[in-house]
């Protein structure tokens, strides 16, 4: 089994890689950093699946592979895609009913963030990572990772009080 | 706004709070088919398919630019040392032909020009067609074709071409030197005409 610092080695190791993943698929930098964090932080939440005997960094890469066509797939039928998202999420709010209704308010604002902080966000508030964690992943500095997270908060605030408003 | 999720945002939860909250924002996901899953193959023939494209946009691109490139050169030719002589000097190349041709035949010959050889065309034929041409217009574009040839060929070439042209103008000279005759022949024959004249009158 992955320990936690076994995970934070591996992410180190495994960054560029994942990066060229995502370059070579999209030839952009912005791109492959969303698909190396996301691998990564993917890598994270299955750490305790991850045999470290068996290929990780094979793993990841194929992960990585799968989140590029993903990502490709969702731009090719964008609007598409929202659409069935926003139905399957009433869909499981309605039939958990454990949810309620400021919960569900919270995810759409959440969703309406940048996509760095987004993950951010769920990194921290979801997965709760600790910002060591956050910072192996992503590879920014613990400083910034609490600005961001900062940053936010405010901005999930405004979307928030904006939506009470209305 | 949920009190929680209010506390939240002002930055004011417990650890507590905040992992309660985190139960009830997470969303369990497919570990399963990340695991599972493999798109390798969707991802290598989208990447193939992305290169192929570009390789073909750069071909494109390259066929534009050489197709752009040879259109302005048919449209524009580049003016040589001969063809600026032509535009500056002539109006009319088709009367340079033949003076030409009368100055310096294609064969070299110390006799008398007795029919006009033409000249086979060596360099760039001047396109224009000017209205009027003289003798001395031709000379210099023949002289300008010289000097340019002459600087393109090999030194026993250059032999060849330098005793042409001492010829040639010796043949000119030759020439010229006829004319003059000519001329001062006809103004002596025209005084010996107005001295028949003068003493017919005078034996009237």
């Amino acid at each position: 089994m992955m320990t936690v610092s076994d995970f934070e080695h591996i992410a180190i190791k495994l960054r560029p890689r994942l990066l060229d993943v995502g370059r070579r698929f999209f030839g952009d930098n912005d791109m492959a950093e969303d698909i190396a964090q996301e691998t990564l932080m993917r890598l994270w939440v299955i750490r305790q699946r991850i045999d470290t005997r068996i290929g990780t960094e094979a793993l990841a890469m194929k992960m990585a592979r799968n989140l590029c066509v993903s990502e490709w797939r969702q731009r090719q039928k964008l609007q598409i895609v929202e659409i069935q998202q926003e139905t399957a999420e009433s869909k499981q709010v309605d039939s958990q009913m454990v949810t309620d209704e400021s919960i569900l308010q919270l995810r759409r604002a959440v969703a309406q963030l940048k996509p760095a902080e987004r993950r951010l966000f769920r990194m921290r508030y979801e997965l709760e990572m600790d910002i060591a964690e956050i910072n192996a992943v992503t590879g920014i500095t613990p400083r910034s990772i609490s600005v961001m997270l900062s940053v936010s908060k405010r901005k999930l605030k405004e979307i928030l009080m904006t939506k009470g408003d209305r | 706004m949920n009190d929680l999720i209010d506390k939240f945002l002002n930055e004011q939860t417990t650890p507590v709070e905040e992992h309660r909250l985190a139960n009830m924002l997470r969303q369990e996901p497919d570990i399963d088919a990340w695991i599972e899953e493999d798109e390798t193959d969707t991802y290598e023939r989208i990447v193939s398919q992305r290169h192929r494209r570009r390789l073909v946009r750069w071909a494109a691109a390259a066929i534009l630019v050489m197709a752009v490139v040879a259109g302005a050169t048919l449209l524009w030719p580049q003016d040589t040392a001969e063809s600026t002589v032509a535009k500056v000097n002539h109006t009319n190349p088709a009367d340079e032909e033949p003076a030409t041709a009368a100055i310096m035949p294609d064969t070299v010959h110390d006799a008398e020009p007795q029919q006009p050889v033409r000249m086979t065309k060596t360099t760039t034929p001047v396109k224009e067609k000017p209205s009027q041409v003289k003798t001395v217009d031709s000379l210099q574009i023949y002289i300008a074709r010289l000097e340019k040839e002459l600087d393109e060929v090999s030194d026993s070439d250059y032999a060849t071409q330098a005793e042409q042209i001492i010829k040639a103008d010796a043949r000119l000279q030759r020439l010229v030197q006829r004319i003059m005759i000519g001329e001062i022949n006809k103004g002596e024959q025209s005084a010996e005409v107005v001295d028949t004249k003068e003493k017919k009158e005078e034996g009237l």
